[in-house]
């Protein structure tokens, strides 16, 4: 194999591709390799694969020998990105490939290309198209409440669901919940949900940097695969399979005790309290009457800290306590400049939502203080 | 340079018989010790001033104290008094200073650095807190001030066991300069035993020896024990979430018996639990240790991601520490519970689980511990061991 490449769309190309072979090592050290395939019609393709994720890159260069190659993915995309030149030479020899561009030349060592696993992907006309910035948005608002335990494998990614018109994710850990959704008439469907793994949502979110308005996606029910194609790229992700939980069952319904608060102020009052623990997983109390919540942070040996914020509030006088960390991601996603909650009680599970939109709602559950 | 330091500490000499004389006034003025009569193989676990001056020590067995002094009165621990007491010293030093260290049998350590303009010379505050620890709880201890907690504790140690003495910044390793090695915490016989072969019996000798040679004699401890006979010690005064809780119970006789450890456990756990509980603390971190019938001791320890504090969540995390720590077979004879990394007690809320409501029988069973003593109410699980 013999091939001259463009540098920029060798990047472009590259770029997903090592992201997915990274820190793969460790796996299964070809898994740290991508393969790089070089066809007569001058199309290159670059694969990668971490068993969970699966990725293909197209794109054009001038092809002097055919044939494939598999090298280190994190390697080549640095090499690559530091060369000087703006063409690329790559060229497979017996104990490995050359890299040359200008003055440079690297030689590189490369592992068989028979181990490298043989995995598909599946025909272009299987994808239905479906909006990039809607996918994005959706995943965007949803992925900071997935689950980093990884004793709750089931809470490990976002659920995607798809029901009367509308595209909707959810995510929870189990302490806090995110959902986004927005209108969707295209004809992916997914009405009995699919979570998508953390790891997955982060590739897709990569992929979709991309300038392409859509996306295809196709799922596949028999293998609990979520397919994924843009004009240049495919990518094949396992899904979780699990049971996602009851989610519409902690979303509070209660409109009695609400709460407008303006969301900067609210956030630079929480930012300061938090000084105050030194990023550990402290609480804010807020003490919340007709006009004003008093914001509470105490540390046993820095002392305790008090904001004060001018809210519009209807309901009882009330006392709650949160995580500093969630509560700030949370209102960090709302989008707008004020925000509203719904409470109950202090033991209750608190409803936040943007003011002027609705595609956003958020539940938190408060910290328990005895 | 840097803020010189003002560490104080207190250390009342045999505290547990201090607490049993104040309970039973008969006892002042006699040779008495705290240990469990009746007991196989019990040891002194404290001595009064008149026993001591006939020969007698902590740790030694019972039996042989009681030959050496005949008439020799066995108290029990005064365990409820030393809770109290402990209170009311952590109470008073609090008021002083906002860094406060209480050790185990009530060694008190205060950092009074910067608070001149609040409580006077630190010579003053310290002399002042002696004598109100003196007046509110009828405890004597002896009281030094130092630039360092290690100079602080073995100056205690020099004037026990009433008395007072203050050490200047500079003055420190002038100070230690003639005390036995023995005095210097850390060194245990045998590492005494390789210095006095070397020739040093003092710890101005420890200092001024060469420290490869310390290092060759002691191995890596050499360095840190030589710079301790210097009166070097950087150690922080431990603030709250350093402070520990600890407790330990003697099994008679030593056991294998899983349920005997368990109802010990239990036993630990309620004792500790009931103190976090009053102090409005949980805690983030629990540590079983286990010493066996040969003294091997064996310690596993356990983080947590959210603080604990009823009894129950306690055992449940300290069971199964105590399964590692013991393997099957291994007879135990003392078993201990520590509980660190002490802060407020919350707990974040789970969406999908109901919220655990079991707390309120965990306040009732405090307020009736509050009300009639530590031991008015006790879990029947814990009433199986024949320790102390």
């Amino acid at each position: 194999m013999k091939i001259t490449l463009n540098k920029s769309s060798f990047l472009n190309g590259l770029f997903l591709a090592q992201k997915i072979s990274e820190g793969n090592a460790s796996i299964q050290p070809i898994l740290s390799n991508i393969q790089i395939t070089a066809s007569g019609d001058g199309k290159i393709m670059c694969r990668a694969t971490d068993m969970s994720t699966s990725v293909t890159s197209e794109f054009q260069a001038e092809v002097f020998s055919q044939g494939t190659a598999t090298i280190n993915g994190k390697l080549l995309y640095q090499l690559v990105s530091n060369l000087s030149g703006k063409e690329v030479t790559l060229e497979k020899k017996d104990n490995g490939i050359t890299l040359t561009s200008n003055k440079s030349r690297f030689e590189l060592s490369s592992l068989r290309d028979e181990d490298f696993p043989n995995f598909n992907f599946y025909e272009d006309s299987s994808y239905v198209g479906f909006e990039s910035e809607i996918l994005k948005e959706l995943l965007e608002h949803t992925i900071f409440a997935v689950a980093t335990d990884e004793t709750k494998p089931h809470l490990g990614g976002i659920y995607l669901v798809t029901e009367k018109n509308i595209a909707k994710t959810v995510a929870t850990d189990g302490h806090k919940l995110a959902l986004a959704e927005y209108p969707y008439e295209g004809k992916f469907s997914v009405p009995g949900g699919i979570i998508i793994p953390r790891k997955g949502v982060n590739d897709i979110l990569k992929m979709l940097t991309e300038d392409s308005a859509s996306v295809g996606l196709h799922y596949d029910k028999e293998l609990k695969i979520l397919g994924l194609k843009t004009d240049t790229t495919k990518m094949n992700i396992k899904l979780i399979d699990s049971k996602f939980p009851p989610y519409e069952q902690v979303i509070p319904q209660y409109q009695e005790n609400r709460l407008v608060m303006p969301k900067d102020e609210f956030l630079g009052a929480l930012k300061r309290i938090s000084l105050l623990f030194e990023g550990s997983d402290a609480g804010v109390i807020l003490k919340i009457t007709k006009d004003t919540v008093m914001m509470n942070g105490i540390d046993t040996l820095k002392g305790k800290g008090t904001e004060e914020i001018e809210i519009d509030y209807t309901g009882e006088t009330m006392q709650i306590a949160f995580n500093i960390k969630f509560f700030e991601t949370i209102v960090n996603k709302i989008q707008g400049k004020e925000f509203c909650m719904f409470l109950h009680n202090s033991k209750s599970p608190a409803l936040i939502k943007p003011v002027e939109t609705s595609n956003f709602i958020a539940v938190l559950m408060p910290i328990r203080l005895d | 340079m840097g803020l010189i330091r003002h560490i104080v500490h207190l250390n009342v000499t045999g505290f547990a018989a201090q607490v049993a004389a104040l309970g039973d006034p008969t006892l002042v003025g006699r040779a008495f010790v705290v240990g469990l009569a009746g007991v196989p193989r019990a040891v002194v676990m404290d001595v009064s001033p008149e026993a001591f001056s006939e020969g007698i020590a902590r740790g030694m067995p019972l039996a042989a104290a009681r030959a050496r002094s005949r008439g020799l009165i066995v108290v029990p621990p005064p365990t409820e008094g030393q809770l109290r007491v402990a209170g009311a010293l952590w109470e008073l030093a609090g008021a002083v200073s906002p860094q406060v260290e209480l050790g185990p049998r009530a060694h008190l350590y205060l950092d009074l650095t910067g608070t001149r303009r609040l409580h006077g010379r630190a010579v003053d505050a310290a002399a002042r807190l002696q004598k109100e620890v003196r007046a509110r709880t009828g405890l004597s201890p002896s009281c030094a001030l130092s630039p360092n907690k290690l100079v602080s504790r073995v100056a205690t140690r020099v004037v026990r066991p009433l008395g007072f003495v203050a050490i200047p910044a500079g003055d420190e390793a002038d100070f230690l300069c003639p005390q036995p090695l023995t005095i210097l915490p850390g060194a245990g016989e045998t590492a005494v035993l390789r210095l006095h072969y070397l020739g040093v019996d003092t710890a101005g000798q420890l200092a001024a020896l060469d420290e490869a040679l310390a290092a060759a004699a002691l191995g890596p401890a050499g360095a840190k024990l030589r710079l301790a006979a210097a009166g070097v010690d950087p150690t922080p005064v431990g603030r709250a979430d350093e402070e520990t809780l600890l407790e330990s119970l003697l099994l008679q006789p030593d056991t294998a018996d899983p349920e005997v450890l368990s109802a010990a456990l239990w036993s630990l756990v309620g004792t500790l639990g009931f103190q976090l509980r009053n102090r409005g603390l949980g805690a983030g971190r629990v540590t079983v240790t286990v010493t066996d019938g040969e003294r091997r001791d064996s310690a596993r320890q356990v983080t947590l991601r959210e603080p604990v504090w009823r009894d129950a969540e306690l055992r449940a995390v300290a069971a199964p520490l105590l399964e590692r720590a013991a393997p099957r077979r291994l007879r135990v004879r003392r078993l201990g519970l520590q509980l660190a990394a002490l802060g407020p007690p919350r707990r974040q809320l789970d969406l999908f689980s109901p919220a655990d409501d079991r707390g309120g029988l965990q306040s009732a069973l405090d307020d009736l511990r509050r009300a009639h003593g530590p031991s008015a109410v006790r879990r029947g699980c814990a009433l199986l061991h024949h320790g102390t």
